[in-house]
């Protein structure tokens, strides 16, 4: 028919139109023309003011599958295992340096696979919130970059080549998220940054990475980089940092254990699980935050020489305990001296206390450091391993 | 009634309720105003919008078979009920020009932001003229289809972020004063749940009329369960980050990372998105040229589809100077504006027609 | 970008109009032409750069003038 001829024209002319469209050409990204940004890093300088943004970007061509050892490689140039490379702008704001890009680079930076925004010393004393703005509104980003400071700048630990992981970046992301999976210092995403900042009690905090130098092969020294602290922020700006301990006993009091040890002078335990509970009391204008932590483990080496008996583990218990709430101590004692509650301890009381917080809140700076704060620790021990006489007796 | 000849069951009608209500909801959250208390305020909403769903069905069991111009030309008289009829067209008309702006603004922020607005929208408007030039029942059909995988793909991002979810951020709860609380709710009752006053039109195809109010109310319960399920998932995962973000669910699904395989599920949200804003804006389109074709008295309404469209995506583009604007009219003008829509000419319409007994047989035209 | 309008409204045109002369359906073609008239000549201000009317500010702004909110 005559009809259905021409349908089949219409349709056929249809077919061949739409791959244009369906193909998204406007928008189309080639991959050999991205440069994938796996870190970003953000200076101040301190006189100027100005921003210098540090993108490490990846090479494709030189991720192979065997990972080679050869050293640190460190800037482009010349290096079997560099797969990365380090660009460098300054400008007057975060979207004045970005748009520097072109000046120097051949592709366009994507930033889908970001792993790290780290902070150089200089940017956090002033304030990050020109970033922390475009974070939140660009649509690029993704909330589950971390967070990280550096101790001196942000240029210099985003070129240390880390030798296990192929990407440098992804090698932070994991040791980060290593270091808080065994309790050490907690791992800061921007959603969470992001979250402590606009509850207006909450202080932001996020890891430090720090350069140490060590003897490497042939006596040559090498530079790689570790995590030296938390830093503790009030508002946008840095004022202060946890030490080892302290950002143990964080993690502890806001439930953030999973795995990790507890060393006490006779025994190294292994913390199976960990349970940490704020729990806030406010009598009259007094408020008692207590802290409570349950937390199971087994024992990996005992230094008694001694078979175990039950009043021993007992012992062992009880000593787990009090290191547990020395630690927690430590980090309360450091958080009142800067007047951050990095614990929530506002939400906790907001949560409970709806109609007292109104006026609490606006307060909250002088009543801060006059909380009484009780911790009660729980600990059991389950396991004794695999012995249970010992090696060598007294 | 031979504009349309098909007919759709129940359970199509409350699939269609189920897909139209979740229209742009399943990215622009309702309830905002809230803070982290919009999931009750969606739920007081929804009360509301089955209040509303309530008064516009009385209209639809008076009159068996009949779509809202038919009923207001029985009501108010031939030159009147046109007049009104008009009017609600216009409402359809202008809703369909907004989700058409939500959606392309969605679009372009996030995921196309090079490709030019109209080309996103035509595209979209031929493919909703090509369903609705084929009637009530294709549409049914395809929401057959659509409704049930976005409902999964919301339920199991919720399963996918249950490590990230903290309860705690839902607390305390009814924090916000009732003041705001009952303006969150109202305005998440005229979007989206009250806007499904558009089935005016669609209820008349339905083939067992007397079960169609029990449907409707259905498949309001139904789209507000999920809305509140995934709302609250978003003020738990956010935290305070909900209540300042334009589009909460998106960036709780960029959230979402499941051994680092499972990430970038985001792209389903926006899948989400296309499906349920086509079958909302395909009822509003549909509800538009069938009405024009009824008050006009024409014998198809197919020619008209084309025009109306194109016009349709002319509003959506013209409508407001800019983003805020739009924000703006949706948080104030916009509830005040519908009302008169959604409960307004329904339950005007009702108490005349209480009155003056209608329909009798026979006819009783004035 | 005129030339893209204008196309695109003469195949609108070329693909209805034949039909409803055919078949002698004069109410539909006056409304269909009323409605094709509106849109091109909208399109054409849109893609010369004339800004229309915001409706949806126009309405909001009646809507909080009058209830002054």
């Amino acid at each position: 028919m005559k009809r259905g001829q021409r349908f089949k024209i219409y349709v056929a002319i249809i077919l061949i139109i739409m791959p244009v469209f369906l193909s998204g050409c406007w928008d189309s990204n080639e991959l050999n023309k991205l440069s994938i940004v796996s870190g970003l890093g953000w200076d101040i300088d301190p006189d100027t003011g100005e921003v210098t943004l540090t993108y490490q970007s990846i090479i494709p061509s030189e991720i192979k599958s065997s990972s080679s050892t050869s050293g640190g490689g460190e800037q482009k140039g010349g290096n079997p295992l560099h797969t990365i490379q380090l660009d460098q702008d300054t400008g007057s704001s975060p979207y004045d340096v970005l748009s520097r890009y072109a000046q120097h680079g051949s592709r366009i930076p994507f930033y889908q696979h970001t792993q790290v925004y780290v902070f150089g010393m200089d940017g956090v004393q002033q304030g990050i919130y020109p970033f922390l703005d475009d974070q939140s509104r660009n649509p690029v980003s993704r909330p589950n970059v971390l967070m990280v400071v550096s101790e001196t700048k942000a240029s210099d630990i985003l070129g240390i080549q880390d030798g296990m992981e192929n990407i440098q970046a992804f090698g932070m992301a994991a040791e980060i998220k290593l270091s808080a999976a065994f309790s050490k210092y907690p791992a800061v995403t921007v959603l969470e940054f992001q979250k402590r900042i606009l509850s207006k009690t909450t202080a932001p905090i996020a890891p430090i990475f720090g350069i140490v130098e060590e003897n490497g092969p042939e006596g040559k020294k090498i530079q790689k980089i570790r995590i030296t602290g938390t830093a503790v922020f009030q508002g946008d700006r840095m004022i202060g940092e946890l030490n080892e301990r302290e950002s143990s006993g964080l993690l502890w009091a806001t439930n953030k254990i999973e795995k990790g040890f507890v060393i006490i002078p006779q025994a190294s335990l292994e913390i199976v699980q960990a349970k940490g509970k704020i729990v806030p009391e406010l009598q009259g204008d007094q408020i008692q935050i207590t802290i409570e932590i349950d937390e199971e483990s087994n024992l990996l080496e005992y230094k008694g020489r001694q078979d175990m008996t039950s009043d021993i583990l007992q012992e062992l218990e009880k000593d787990q305990a009090k290191e547990i709430e020395s630690q927690v101590m430590a980090a309360v004692e450091k958080s009142f001296a800067l007047n951050a509650d990095v614990f929530g301890f506002g939400e906790a009381v907001h949560r409970k206390y709806k109609k007292e917080w109104k006026d609490l809140k606006p307060k909250w700076d002088d009543i801060y450091p006059r909380i009484e704060v009780v911790i009660k620790v729980k600990t059991h021990l389950n396991e004794i391993g695999d012995i249970n006489k010992a090696l060598m007796k007294d | 009634m031979s504009l349309e000849k098909g007919k759709i069951s129940n359970f199509q009608l409350s699939v269609l309720i189920v897909g139209f209500t979740l229209g742009s909801s399943v990215i622009i959250s309702p309830g905002q105003g809230a803070g982290h208390d919009a999931w009750i305020a969606v739920a007081v909403g929804l009360i509301e919008g089955l209040f509303i769903a309530w008064i516009f069905t009385a209209v639809v069991k008076q009159f068996k078979d009949k779509t809202i111009i038919e009923i207001n030309s029985l009501v108010y008289g031939k030159f009147l009920g046109k007049c009104i009829s008009v009017l609600f067209i216009w409402y359809l008309f202008h809703l369909g020009a907004l989700v058409l702006n939500s959606y392309i603004r969605f679009f372009k922020l996030e995921i196309y932001p090079a490709t030019p607005k109209t080309v996103g929208l035509l595209l979209l408007m031929l493919v909703c003229a090509s369903t609705v030039g084929r009637g009530i029942e294709v549409l049914a059909r395809c929401s057959i289809i659509l409704v049930p995988l976005t409902t999964l793909v919301a339920i199991s991002d919720t399963f996918l972020l249950i490590p990230h979810i903290d309860l705690n951020n839902l607390m305390p709860i009814l924090d916000v004063p009732i003041g705001k609380l009952l303006l969150a709710s109202h305005g998440a009752a005229s979007f989206p749940f009250a806007e499904t006053v558009a089935f005016l039109m669609v209820l008349a195809f339905v083939d067992k009329p007397e079960k169609g109010p029990s449907a409707v109310s259905r498949g309001l319960l139904m789209a507000g369960f999920i809305l509140i399920m995934v709302v609250a998932r978003n003020a738990a995962v956010l935290g305070q980050m909900a209540a300042i973000t334009n589009y909460s669910t998106y960036l709780a699904a960029q959230v979402i990372d499941i051994g680092d395989i499972l990430t970038r599920v985001e792209s389903l949200v926006a899948i989400n998105l296309i499906a349920m804003g086509f079958i909302k804006i395909s009822v509003l389109f549909y509800g538009t040229v069938l009405g024009l074709a009824q008050v006009f008295n024409f014998r198809s309404y197919r020619p008209i589809i084309l025009p109306v469209g194109i016009l349709m995506v002319i509003l959506a583009l013209t409508n407001t100077e800019n983003t805020f604007d739009m924000i703006d009219f949706a948080n104030k003008g916009y509830p005040i504006y519908a009302i008169s829509f959604q409960i307004g000419i329904p339950l005007i319409t009702l108490v005349i027609a209480k009155l003056r007994k209608l329909p009798q047989t026979g006819g009783d035209k004035v | 970008m005129i030339a893209l309008v204008l196309m695109g409204f003469g195949i609108v045109a070329l693909i209805q109009i034949p039909g409803l002369v055919r078949k002698q359906w004069w109410r539909e073609l006056i409304c269909f032409a009323f409605l094709w008239f509106m849109g091109l000549i909208l399109s054409v201000m849109i893609a010369i750069g004339i800004k229309l009317p915001p409706i949806s500010t126009i309405i909001n702004k009646s809507i909080t003038g009058m209830f002054g909110i």
